[in-house]
């Protein structure tokens, strides 16, 4: 069977020492062009391939590497060695309150933002009502974007990436925003996309949500896959790492 | 090449979706959205004819002025839009762009929309000057289209270009202001090509050519002020390099897209 997602050899590097940008005489002249071009690798020579259907947690410590992996594969990041491969739509909870503009109403970006991420208007038209519900908009719903509280701005993304039905699903822990109850539908959501049959990336510090949605691990470290296997083994693994070297 | 050119035209209904974000955005949350968008060409043409028949004697151009001038500031105005906003098409909603996988190209070809379609939505406001000032409309209006093409072929070019150079380079957009301003006294706008055909040396006029936004804004002009219009040889040089700029600015982005996504 082919894998859905398969990098090989994946990798990306940014620039270590850098203004975050750099001047056009920068380029013309070079003279300290050897101190500038220090680079870091993000991501280097990562290799895997997951099948439809797996729950793979990304886990590891922070610049790991697993929210660039995220992102490779989500497409919005493009590597400087090797590829990924992506056989199907992705849907991408990473930055979901990205595609909202402030100005307009939440019914507004509703339609819009659904529509950019592929929705066709009938489907939008035929979905908002189960939008709004799960978002809990309510009387909100005509209120300009900007005056809704970040909680519910991030519920309403959620609501509309998780309509997409797309094979694929990315994660970027915003599982940890929401209250209690909402992290309950978010969680149950979830699950009903796992069991009919979506593969899912779920990025997380949280080893008890890792828990609940993954059966397999890719433990990253400072952009080397470390370990991939059965969700336990690579967690045990993570741990004795962090107990063994004090901090990761 | 072809097969971004066949990805961008597959998720056109996403780049409609954005423009008419845009043009939402802009003309809904106030009134003055409309007007805002046509103040500027109409208050430049009135200081333009000001300056130019109250002061100096206008030499340049043809009678009526103001008309003339607008035939040449509404294209302006959308030329100047898109090189001043495709600077930041990828940075202006970067939490979008790093959270979607569209083609990249969209957000480049959504600021050319949107101003194009501001750039329409000005043409009402000249054909009310037309009326008032009772000028005839000649068959050349009919190349009207044409000449957008052109314009929007060379706007897509300059933008795919600037607009990853603008999130490498700190200084690409004040850079940008300067040439913004030697481009405009470059430009047909309160003159005609044909005065500089009738008045510098044949060098200067062939040097003068290489803006691609010459024959371009004459080909608007000429329908009308058809007597005036500098030819179809013109406008075939402005075509050309309007295409060159296009592949240009395709190839630029396609270079620059992964460097840039780093930095946004």
């Amino acid at each position: 069977m082919r894998p859905v997602v398969e990098a090989q050899d994946l990798g990306i590097w940014f620039h270590a020492n850098r203004r975050r940008r750099m001047k056009i005489r920068d380029v013309m002249v070079r003279r300290d062009a050897p101190a500038q071009n220090k680079q870091f690798w993000a991501l280097r020579n990562v290799s895997f391939s997951v099948h439809a259907g797996e729950a793979v947690g990304l886990i590891g410590g922070n610049g790991g590497g697993k929210s660039t992996l995220l992102k490779q594969i989500a497409g919005v990041m493009i590597p400087d060695e090797g590829k990924v491969t992506v056989n199907g739509g992705v849907a991408p909870l990473i930055e979901v309150t990205g595609g909202f503009v402030g100005d307009l109403s939440a019914r507004d970006n509703i339609m819009l933002t659904a529509g950019l991420h592929g929705l066709s208007r009938r489907t939008i038209n035929d979905k908002f009502d189960e939008i709004v519900e799960f978002a809990e908009m309510g009387e909100f719903l005509d209120m300009p974007f900007r005056h809704l509280s970040s909680g519910m701005k991030v519920r309403l993304g959620f609501a509309v990436i998780t309509t997409l039905d797309e094979p694929i699903v990315l994660v970027d822990e915003v599982l940890a925003v929401g209250d209690r109850a909402f992290r309950e539908k978010c969680y149950a959501r979830m699950e009903e996309m796992l069991s009919g049959g979506k593969t899912l990336f779920l990025v997380s510090h949280n080893e008890t949500d890792l828990r609940r949605f993954c059966t397999r691990g890719l433990y990253l470290r400072r952009g080397t896959l470390v370990s991939d296997g059965p969700l336990e083994e690579t967690l045990a693994q993570y741990t004795a790492d962090v107990d063994g070297r004090g901090q990761m | 090449m072809l097969s971004r050119v066949r990805a961008v035209s597959a998720r056109k209904d996403i780049l409609w979706l954005l423009i008419s974000r845009d043009l939402k955005v802009k003309y809904a949350n106030s009134k003055l959205g409309y007007v805002w968008s046509v103040l500027d060409p109409l208050l430049m043409s009135g200081v333009y004819w000001f300056v130019f028949t109250q002061i100096f004697s206008r030499g340049v151009g043809r009678e009526p002025y103001l008309l003339f001038l607008l035939c040449g500031l509404l294209p302006w105005n959308w030329a100047s839009g898109v090189i001043r906003d495709s600077a930041r098409a990828l940075t202006a909603d970067a939490k979008l762009v790093r959270s979607s996988n569209l083609s990249r190209e969209v957000w480049v070809l959504r600021v050319v929309g949107s101003k194009a379609m501001e750039f329409l939505y000005s043409l009402p406001v000249l054909a009310l000057f037309v009326l008032i000032y009772r000028q005839s409309v000649s068959w050349y209006v009919l190349a009207f289209p044409l000449a957008m093409l052109i314009q929007t072929m060379f706007l897509v070019g300059v933008g795919l270009a600037l607009a990853p150079l603008a999130v490498l380079f700190a200084d690409v957009k004040r850079l940008l202001r300067i040439i913004m301003r030697v481009l405009f006294y470059l430009s047909p706008i309160i003159y005609g090509v044909r005065d500089v055909q009738d008045r510098a040396p044949e060098w200067v006029h062939n040097v003068y050519l290489l803006n691609p936004l010459a024959g371009t804004f004459d080909l608007y002009r000429a329908a009308l002020f058809p007597e005036f219009f500098a030819g179809w040889d013109v406008v075939g040089v402005s075509a050309a390099l309007s295409l060159g700029f296009l592949m240009l600015g395709l190839t630029i982005f396609s270079r620059l897209e992964g460097p840039a996504l780093k930095e946004i």
